[in-house]
């Protein structure tokens, strides 16, 4: 049982790795390893990379990463429970940003595939809702991105191969003003590289 | 306390040489980002006005062809006057919600000199003054314009005042200056009709976000974009000179510091440390920007010397301290901090250090921002949804402005009478704009996008 | 050989002893050379542990099971730091609602004392201003006086002129009693010749009318020569009442209705009272406005104001007078006055 189990998660691993480093590697594959030069081209095609876990359905097709969580979902029916429960974004509460058991379990996943291959980088990209001032919102992002991160290290994943990022209320995963946007715009978005 | 940026002092020296790189680069960035120059006016709607406005009387200016010019061109060019400077002087009293402007209807004549009124006609409309003015076409593009307010109850001429050799870009400037004038006349108040405001437009076309940095007339009119990207723009904070703007840029991927002089030629990205760089604040005096960075761990007030780009850390706390606001006499900073477990406003000393809670009104009072005197501290408070607060300092009575919905980001004018803040209407952000008293409110629209992060101009000529 | 060995038994020993040492060594050192080579293959993904390794093909086995024991580890060691974290915060936050008190109980002090250096302030300001007004008050009463002596010959007349009118109110009610008896006597014509034509009433109607107008005329000419008959009287009851009485009695008369007459302008102004600007509720002027006997001003003069009259408030005031005209006529036309002064807070 337990090792059936171990061999789906590396599988899923294995897909998500495979399809999430693909084509970051082409965009910032160049040797220079500027920090800041790699976010700059990694943002642009990034934006629509954060939007897999939450506007899939309105992507507008084009990028690998949508297309692996929707191929993912369709291979094994059964496994939609897990395939949601370490989708790559974790959500917070109004004005909170603490970590509970499930959102602990996702950041756990994670920095198992972050060991499991130590060319990887991540980036952690913190957002609010947009109650709030924006500026106060931009140190909140911050806040939950940082708790992710704490969250990594402790699970054994080296500060210098996590970049955090604070967008504040900023880029909405969801448009509206309502607790069902809000709910999904209180997040951290966890991006493999 | 570190030194940053030794560059700084050479980028001053290299700028010259710079200048046309960066200006090229900049219209290359924009050209990229944007296909269609979407540019829209801010449109203003009033909701609100004081009970007891005052009637007052604005004639159209009589339009005067240059006088070398024979006759007969003047009289073509009689009824093409270049801007309607009545039109925008009575819709500056309007909006201030203290004058009710006749419409041009209401007027019983149109008098262009003081021998030509006949009180008794003015006075039966029961008003109390009258501005009337020319514009004469001095020839290539230059006029000169002419105002005389007239006391109808006295009967005598309060001001009268001529402008020579205003070219045609600079006319509604000059109407401006004429509504500041008359708003000074009557209520004692220095107008600030002649002044700018800058704020963030987004517009979504075809999915993608596309962010412009625009400043304005403060009625909204002759909006000029000074930076489009397609990543956040945030909080632009004017020098005091009126000459230059900070504000917050994702362009590289995170939010950093900018400052960028409206004319394009000058931008310096001034604050690019690890983790946030937020919340500009120019000091009064201009040689001080007071900043949010969360480079020592958590968010942060620190003060950068402009000059040397030294940098003093001001809090250092784990939880989040932001939006510091200079106070009027530059020193000490209003700041917002969570330390208590929600936003509170806290002030903070330069000399000393010493930092003393301010607000204690409800559990919610973020973003602070202080009057031109030092007076009034307008906060966005956080009581059954989001308003703006306003709290006298010395008196310590705190009312609530605003009851739209989720209002941020408050503005004061440079007369400290209105406050300019952000909130949202029909699920779209917009402006809006409420009376230190709170009597008269008036919103700013934007017709094709959501505008944000306003921010209102110093004094356009001190 | 074998005597070779009998002979050096010790030796061979060594010798034997040392060979299979020898051999144990390189068989040893052998066996784990392989090792490490398995180690440089394989030992890239983790160092932790290296048991299992040849059992198990997948490398990343060991990390999750090491994971699995770890999470909870982590999990304490989480909570910990946000014990510690929440330790310390609350540990700040006492120390800090602390200063925050006191601090607060520092401005509330300063506040009052705030306060009471404004009340103080105030006060002062009000006792000069009362100063101010007593001083006023006293030029006025002394002017009341200079003119109440000065009004006193006048205010005969006038008290004679005032009985002239009373006189004639009384013949004008008795001319009304007539009248009226007229007009019952006409009723009863009206009554006894009721069935005679209605041509008859018309006309009588018509006479009744005219008898009106002509009650009227008479009303009027019989006033005017009330007037002299009242003045003859007066100058009668002059000789026979007390003179003292009837001027104390007369200027108290006068004093009050003066005193509505100058209300009802400052009324009228304070009704026309309106401004853009924001005016203290302190401000205060006289104001000396100066008029025809129409009631169309000639000049208005903003005097004595106190502190908190802005220029603002001066033009206001100034305005609201003007937009009074023509200001209200007296009660009695001997009460008009061309200059008048009033206090004026809106």
């Amino acid at each position: 049982m337990n090792h059936l189990k171990s061999l789906f998660t590396l599988a899923i691993i294995a897909t998500l790795t495979a399809c999430s480093s693909a084509p970051e590697r082409g965009a910032s594959g160049s040797g220079g390893d500027l920090s800041d030069a790699d976010v700059i081209s990694d943002t642009a095609p990034g934006i629509d990379g954060d939007k897999m876990g939450v506007e899939v359905l309105s992507a507008n097709g084009g990028l690998s990463t949508d297309g692996s969580s929707v191929g993912q979902s369709l291979d094994g029916m059964k496994m939609v429970d897990i395939g949601e429960l370490h989708e790559p974004i974790i959500y917070f509460g109004y004005d909170q940003y603490e970590l509970d058991d499930k959102t602990t379990e996702i950041v756990k996943f994670y920095a198992q595939e972050m060991m499991a291959n130590p060319s990887q980088k991540i980036v952690l990209k913190g957002h609010t809702d947009e109650r709030g001032t924006p500026e106060y919102n931009l140190a909140l992002g911050e806040k939950r991105a940082k708790i992710v991160a704490q969250a990594l290290m402790l699970f054994g994943v080296a500060e210098s191969r996590i970049d955090i990022v604070s967008y504040g209320e900023e880029q909405p995963a969801m448009a509206g003003s309502n607790e069902n946007a809000w709910q999904k715009n209180r997040r951290v978005e966890l991006i493999i590289q | 306390m570190t030194i940053v940026n030794s560059k700084f002092v050479t980028f001053f020296q290299r700028i010259a040489k710079i200048r046309k790189l960066l200006l090229l680069s900049i219209t290359a960035f924009s050209m990229s980002l944007f296909a269609v120059s979407a540019m829209a006016e801010l449109t203003i709607e009033i909701s609100e006005g004081y009970d007891n406005a005052i009637p007052i009387a604005i004639v159209p200016f009589h339009y005067e062809a240059n006088n070398s010019v024979a006759s007969t061109s003047s009289q073509t060019s009689n009824s093409q006057s270049p801007e309607n400077l009545a039109y925008i002087i009575a819709a500056d009293l309007r909006r201030s919600g203290r004058f009710r402007p006749l419409s041009n209807e209401e007027l019983p004549a149109q008098p262009t000199d003081i021998d030509t009124i006949n009180f008794e006609q003015w006075r039966d409309l029961d008003l109390d003054n009258l501005l009337m003015g020319k514009i004469i076409a001095e020839g290539n593009g230059f006029y000169q314009i002419e105002m005389r307010f007239i006391d109808v109850l006295r009967k005598n001429q309060v001001i009268g005042k001529r402008w020579n050799h205003i070219p045609k870009s600079n006319l509604r400037q000059i109407a401006h200056q004429m509504s500041d004038l008359i708003y000074e006349e009557l209520t004692g108040v220095r107008g600030a009709f002649n002044t700018q405001i800058s704020y963030v437009t987004l517009r979504k076309i075809e999915g993608k976000r596309h962010y412009t940095l625009e400043v304005a007339d403060s009625d909204g009119f002759n909006p000029q974009p000074i930076l489009k990207s397609n990543q956040p723009i945030m909080s632009p904070s004017w020098s005091p000179d009126g000459k230059k703007l900070a504000y917050v840029s994702f362009e590289n991927g995170r939010s950093q510091i900018f400052i960028q002089s409206l004319d394009g030629k000058f931008r310096k990205n001034i604050a690019k440390f690890k983790g946030i760089n937020g919340a500009p604040a120019w000091s009064p005096d201009g040689t001080k920007l007071a900043m949010t960075l969360s480079k020592g761990g958590s968010a942060d007030i620190y003060v950068m010397e402009l000059e040397t780009g030294k940098l003093q850390q001001l809090t250092r706390k784990f939880s989040i301290e932001t939006e510091a606001a200079w106070a009027a006499n530059g020193e000490s900073l209003y700041f917002n901090s969570d330390r208590r477990g929600k936003p509170q406003v806290f002030q903070v000393f330069l000399d000393t250090g010493e930092i003393n809670r301010v607000t204690y009104n409800g559990n919610y009072n973020a973003n602070p921002e202080i009057s031109p005197d030092g007076r009034y501290l307008s906060v966005v408070h956080g009581e059954g949804g989001f308003h703006i607060g306003l709290l006298d300092l010395y008196t310590n009575e705190f009312r609530v402005l605003t009851d739209t919905f989720l209002d941020e980001s408050p503005t004061f004018s440079p007369n400290g009478e209105m406050i300019l803040y952000a909130m949202n209407q029909d699920g779209k952000g917009q402006l809006a704009v409420v009376a230190i008293d709170g009597k008269t409110s008036q919103t700013l629209k934007v017709k094709d996008g959501e505008v944000r992060e306003p921010a209102w101009g110093p004094y356009l000529n001190p | 050989m074998l005597s070779f060995i009998t002979r050096h038994p010790i030796a061979v020993i060594l010798a034997l002893i040392l060979h299979i040492a020898i051999g144990v060594l390189i068989t040893y050192e052998w066996h784990d050379s392989t090792k490490s080579i398995k180690i440089s293959v394989q030992g890239e993904a983790d160092n932790a542990l290296h048991q299992d390794r040849q059992d198990k093909p997948f490398v990343n086995i060991e990390p999750l099971k090491t994971f699995a024991v770890d999470s909870a580890l982590v999990k304490q060691q989480l909570e910990r730091i946000k014990s510690v974290e929440l330790a310390k915060k609350r540990e700040q936050e006492q120390l800090a609602a602390k200063t925050d008190k006191e601090r607060q109980h520092l401005k509330e002090l300063q506040l009052r004392q705030k306060e009471e250096q404004l009340k103080a302030e105030k006060a002062a300001k009000e006792t000069a201003d009362q100063i101010l007004k007593t001083e006023a008050e006293r030029k006025k009463t002394e002017e009341a006086k200079r003119l109440a002596s000065l009004e006193k010959k006048k205010a005969d007349n006038e008290r004679a002129k005032a009985e002239k009118a009373k006189k004639a109110s009384l013949l004008a009610e008795k001319e009304r009693q007539l009248a009226n008896e007229k007009m019952a006597l006409a009723q009863k014509q009206r009554q006894v010749e009721e069935e005679k034509k209605n041509a008859l009433v018309l006309e009588i109607e018509r006479k009744d009318k005219e008898n009106k107008a002509l009650a009227l005329e008479a009303e009027k000419a019989k006033a005017t020569q009330a007037e002299a008959v009242a003045a003859a009287a007066l100058q009668r009851q002059l000789d026979e009442e007390s003179a003292a009485q009837r001027a104390i009695q007369k200027r108290q008369q006068l004093l009050s209705l003066r005193q509505t007459y100058i209300s009802s302008i400052s009324a009228k102004v304070k009704d026309n009272w309106r401004t853009p600007a924001r005016i203290s509720p302190e401000a205060q002027c006289d104001l000396r406005i100066t008029q025809t006997p129409a009631g169309s001003v000639t000049s208005v003069r903003i005097v004595n104001c106190n502190s908190y009259a802005s220029k603002q408030f001066k033009d206001a005031a100034e305005k609201a007078v003007y937009r009074s005209e023509p200001l209200p006529a007296p009660p009695v036309k001997e009460l008009f006055e061309r200059v008048i002064t009033f206090e004026f807070k809106p």
